[in-house]
């Protein structure tokens, strides 16, 4: 054997040539991007601006961010996806407000929504702790104003005519009519409603598109229309309930952030879908530059909210109804 | 409230730190995923040291080198991980056996190495083996290694010239005994047999 057969051999075992070596560090991307979009220590090398009080407040937040966010990957990384439940939950994390410092939503409903509407858009926008929600077609979710701002603890409120309203804190607006469309657009930006939806969602598949994308389908369990709806009434201010037999759909990208989300009626006659776009790239939500104190006497009379139809069940033992359970 | 300029410089600044990260992961992640995946236990703990080192990297991106510097104060950085993790590792199965409770095994199964090549190495000390892999398998020069295991450079040359020779004495000597149809004992993962 020549003496140099040794170093070559140990040479021809380095695992950095071996077949497959690529493709099994591929799922190391996810966490590049996890990691990238943390907010928490960007701010850091801006010496020059530490001192500024906001700054300061970000800092704060991100450090609690950073820790989540480290935690996030441990869990994430040290339990590899066993199924397609366990992937769709990922993606959800990865895509939520928790992982990700900024992201833009278009929600868009078609159907019975309440209020005689049938069909509605609106946008919610996160960057942050910051949140910006669209009032969204025919202003359903915020009447008489057609945006709501949540910036460092205050709330803007803009008319329809295109002024805006300052209110120091969420509590001084002194209706319950404002209050859920934040909580309803928070627990949707941190992936909530998306969890709760997946975790009840029957027989989920998982299909890998020729482009990298990877898509989830599921049916809304038959039986218990409790398991269904949402776990607070938050989401139900900008999304319809879908009765049980519902479709649900959800695509991932190939970078592992989710794309859009959907849930259609077991008729097709009514459903919701979520875009995502600008995960992490999102604007920062800056308050108006003009505007006026609000007073309890500008905010209008909310309206007596009609009860959200829920759409009917199919017949048990349905054919559309798959039998197997979700985990 | 913010102006816009100090909201650019802000966002500026925060791409430029994205892009540098982006840049410095894709290019060295192949090698510490190989270096932490020799060197840890398992699948899991190769994953949790990954994570970490880049997490460290992106918090502490103003003290990465610039350049070329920057594999081997990645490398560094993964050696000091693995041994967090390494000494964790030991308390835990401590507290395990204090509890009775059985440590979980390593996944088997996995490792892409050839046996005879693995066997060799598995005959090396942690130390030597290192210094050989860090050249061999990695690419790093003399200074780099230095830099990874915090010793002079001369060191690192010594011992890479050392490693090297019991390497292929380890490496004929397991060639002869499968020859001679002796059993030998391999590890799943290299870096097990040492913490």
């Amino acid at each position: 054997m020549p003496t140099d057969y040794s170093l070559y051999a140990l040479r021809e075992a380095n695992p950095l040539n071996q077949p497959g070596f690529d493709e099994s560090i591929e799922h190391y991307n996810a966490l590049r991007i996890r990691i990238a979009a943390d907010p928490v220590t960007a701010p850091r090398r801006l010496s020059h601006l530490a001192g500024r009080p906001r700054l300061i407040a970000l800092s704060a937040a991100a450090a609690a961010a950073l820790s989540l966010a480290g935690v996030l990957i441990a869990v994430t990384l040290s339990a590899a996806p066993a199924s397609a439940y366990a992937a769709a939950k990922k993606a959800i994390a990865a895509s939520s407000a928790g992982a990700l410092d900024s992201g833009t939503m278009t929600l868009t409903s078609r159907g019975p929504i309440g209020r005689g509407i049938t069909s509605m858009v609106n946008t919610i926008r996160w960057n942050g702790d910051d949140i910006a929600i669209a009032s969204g077609t025919e202003g359903r979710v915020l009447p008489g104003f057609d945006q709501l701002l949540l910036v460092g603890g205050g709330v803007y409120l803009q008319r329809t005519d295109g002024s805006w309203l300052h209110y120091a804190r969420q509590p001084d607006l002194k209706t319950p009519l404002y209050d859920p469309a934040g909580r309803s657009a928070r627990s949707l930006a941190a992936g909530s409603r998306a969890a709760e939806i997946i975790a009840s969602a029957y027989g989920l598949q998982k299909t890998v598109q020729p482009d990298g994308s990877t898509v989830y389908s599921g049916t809304i369990p038959p039986s218990d229309p409790a398991e269904v709806a949402p776990s607070d009434d938050t989401a139900t201010q900008m999304l319809p309930v879908i009765g049980p037999g519902g479709a649900f759909q959800m695509t991932v990208g190939s970078d592992g952030l989710v794309r859009q989300m959907s849930e259609t009626t077991f008729d097709g006659t009514a459903g919701w879908s979520i875009e995502y776009s600008q995960l992490g790239s999102t604007p920062p939500i800056t308050p108006p530059s003009t505007f006026t104190e609000g007073t309890p006497g500008d905010l209008p009379t909310p309206p007596q909210e009609e009860v959200v139809p829920t759409t009917p069940a199919p017949q048990s033992g349905s054919s559309d109804v798959p039998t197997e359970t979700g985990p | 409230v913010r102006g816009s300029g100090e909201e650019a410089d802000v966002t500026d600044a925060v791409s430029e730190r994205r892009r540098r990260f982006d840049a410095l992961f894709r290019e060295n992640v192949a090698g510490i995923v190989a270096y932490c995946r020799w060197r840890a236990p398992s699948p899991a703990d190769e994953e949790d040291a990954v994570a970490e080192v880049f997490l460290i990297a992106w918090r502490r991106l103003d003290a990465v080198p610039p350049g070329e510097r920057a594999r081997a104060w990645l490398y560094a950085t993964a050696r000091r991980v693995l041994s967090h993790q390494a000494r964790a590792n030991v308390r835990r199965s401590r507290l395990n056996q204090k509890l009775g409770a059985q440590p979980v095994a390593a996944q088997a199964g996995d490792d892409p190495l050839p046996g005879r090549v693995q066997d060799a190495l598995a005959a090396l000390s942690l130390r030597d083996r290192e210094v050989l892999l860090l050249a061999e398998w990695h690419g790093l020069t003399p200074a780099e290694i230095a830099t990874v295991m915090r010793c002079p450079a001369v060191t690192v040359r010594g011992r890479l010239h050392r490693a090297r020779l019991r390497f292929r004495a380890a490496f004929e000597s397991q060639t002869s005994q499968r020859d001679a149809g002796a059993p030998v004992a391999v590890p799943a993962r290299l870096g097990r047999c040492e913490p």
